[in-house]
């Protein structure tokens, strides 16, 4: 069965200052899936996640996100839309409590994010015991939970995470695998990861990108086959 | 541990700075009369704390505007200035009998009403600013600066116009411009209103961005504008409010200010804002802890030096601010 898809980018064109950096991406998302963005460093896929945003205005092309445009629309209208975002540097609030992080995340303050936000700490339950310390005194596995965490307290359609493991343990990566495999049964994610275990961990489809063109798309089981593709675009093998 | 959070820690030798400036002059006070005694040195530490109080008042909506929207603006001071001439307008015209009265309840009334009328007028005049002006700046300090000297230049002209051109005598209520001892210190009622006023003030924005949800976006805006936005906020609706409610602060300096002078024209504004820049320098952009202790301090250092050798008085901000920075380059409480 062929689902519509929660967001299309046709022909997205973004300059940042006055570098060229998408220069025309096309891909689908479907619901209900991880996608994955992959490529190398400087590629464009977390500039991808920042138009998306309306963090980085795109300049031509469409954003549709649940049959809207959201193309020129602030980051804010994005957000509440149902788009939440973890970016690569995290972007928590050092001098803001776990509490406070947290608070802050929730959009709406009524039973159901209050009982969203309680069975995310159950996912991560340092979080919990981190709860009255500061932003600033975790430790870099535990900002990327509450990164995660906060993205994750309102009733998102779709998640834009990235670099999530970058600089983590690979116990603390195997912990967010698991997280993102519970996540992904309610929430849609669009996933930028250079670590390809985790990539292929949790993600169902895959788009790489170069040089700000998504070059090659497909799911995520044929890619893990594809040495060429892996040794082309990833410098993998 | 994050080297933002070992940022907010004070080097021992700041702590040093810090506590010096007014326990050098107590040293000397009980080690040498003949300097200074220890009633003098009393009453003039009184006096810096007033002065401080009056500055945070000032400095506080200047560091948080800086710290949250990343803006200059060097048109602060008029709003200092409008708050002293409203309430100068209203205590010569409709509030005259109120504030000659002796009654202290009527005094205070006046006062309120005067607070009331200055906070309105300064908060029109700031979303005007803020919406017509200051956000056709945003991301660019070079326009910011010029811009806003441009609009400080026009206002205080204004101000000349419709105010007064001269120095005015501001009425202080009466009630306040008594004094009382303790011991042989001589303190004035003024005084205690002006540190009265800054605590109450500091405790009531320190409860609104800790206890509310829009100082919450607040204190997170100063550190990561941009990550406000993608959580879901129209920060461009915090940035109007936190412009007006700067403006509404440094109003009520104005009107502190006025009663501590007892005196008003049109360029106090541009007088009190260079210390201001110098406590949002010291206490560290964005912080209104900072501002306090700051304030406290340059209200402080710039009373003793007065004492001792009046010329210097302006200097010793500068030595004061140079030995804070060189020490901490972020200022006192860096909030980002």
């Amino acid at each position: 069965m062929k689902s519509d898809p929660i967001l299309s980018l046709k022909n997205v064109q973004t300059y940042v200052d006055r570098h060229h950096i998408l220069q025309g991406i096309n891909f689908e998302v479907k619901p209900g899936r991880v996608t994955t963005l992959l490529g190398r460093n400087g590629a464009g896929k977390s500039s991808t996640l920042k138009t998306i945003m309306g963090l980085y205005p795109a300049q031509e092309g469409n954003i549709i996100f649940s049959g809207e445009e959201i193309r020129g629309q602030e980051p804010y209208e994005v957000a509440k839309k149902g788009v939440g975002f973890v970016p690569e540097d995290q972007a928590i609030f050092y001098h803001l409590t776990v509490e406070e992080n947290m608070t802050l995340a929730m959009l709406d303050n009524n039973p159901e994010t209050q009982n969203r936000r309680e069975k995310t700490l159950e996912l991560f339950p340092d979080l919990k015991k981190y709860w009255k310390s500061k932003g600033g005194v975790l430790s870099g596995g535990q900002r990327q939970m509450l990164a995660i965490a906060r993205a994750m307290v309102n009733d998102n359609k779709l998640l834009l995470i990235d670099e999530p493991s970058k600089g983590l343990a690979p116990i603390l990566t195997e912990a967010i695998i698991d997280a993102f495999n519970e996540i992904k049964k309610t929430e849609t994610i669009i996933l930028v990861e250079q670590n390809f275990h985790m990539a292929t961990s949790c993600g169902d489809d895959y788009h790489i990108i170069d040089d700000g063109h998504v070059v090659n798309s497909g799911l995520i089981d044929d890619l893990e086959n594809n040495e060429e593709l892996k040794h082309k675009f990833l410098g993998i093998g | 541990m994050s080297e933002r959070i070992q940022d907010t820690t004070l080097p021992p030798l700041v702590k040093f700075i810090s506590i010096s400036v007014w326990f050098i002059p107590l040293i000397l006070a009980l080690t040498n009369p003949d300097l200074i005694d220890f009633p003098t040195w009393a009453s003039i530490t009184i006096s810096g704390i007033a002065m401080g109080c009056l500055i945070f008042l000032m400095a506080v909506g200047l560091t948080i505007i800086f710290g949250l929207m990343d803006v200059l603006n060097f048109a602060h001071g008029i709003f200092f200035t409008i708050g002293a001439f409203v309430s100068w307008k209203l205590f010569n015209t409709l509030l005259l009998d109120w504030v000659v009265a002796t009654s202290f309840w009527i005094n205070v009334a006046a006062i309120i009403l005067a607070l009331i009328a200055s906070a309105l007028v300064n908060m029109v005049v700031g979303i005007l600013m803020e919406k017509f002006i200051i956000r056709q700046t945003y991301g660019d300090h070079l326009k910011q600066i010029l811009i806003t000297m441009g609009v400080g230049i026009v206002v205080v002209e204004l101000v000349r116009i419709f105010g007064s051109p001269e120095t005015e005598i501001f009425i202080t209520p009466a009630w306040f411009t008594g004094s009382f001892e303790i011991g042989d210190v001589l303190i004035l009622r003024y005084q205690v209103f002006s540190i009265v006023m800054g605590f109450l003030f500091l405790f009531l924005i320190q409860w609104f961005l800790n206890r509310t949800k829009i100082g919450l976006i607040v204190r997170a805006g100063v550190e990561n504008p941009n990550m406000i936005k993608a959580m879901g906020y129209n920060l461009n609706k915090v940035f109007t409010g936190v412009f007006a409610a700067g403006a509404v602060l440094a109003g009520i300096g104005g009107l502190v200010g006025a009663g501590y002078s007892e005196a008003v024209n049109a360029s106090m504004g541009d007088q009190n804002l260079i210390f201001a820049f110098v406590v949002v320098v010291i206490g560290g952009p964005g912080s209104a802890k900072g501002s306090i202790i700051g304030a406290i301090l340059v209200g402080l250092s710039f009373n003793y030096m007065a004492y001792f050798s009046p010329q210097l008085a302006s200097a010793s901000l500068v030595v004061l601010m140079m030995a804070i920075l060189m020490l901490k380059p972020s200022g006192l409480f860096p909030q980002k």
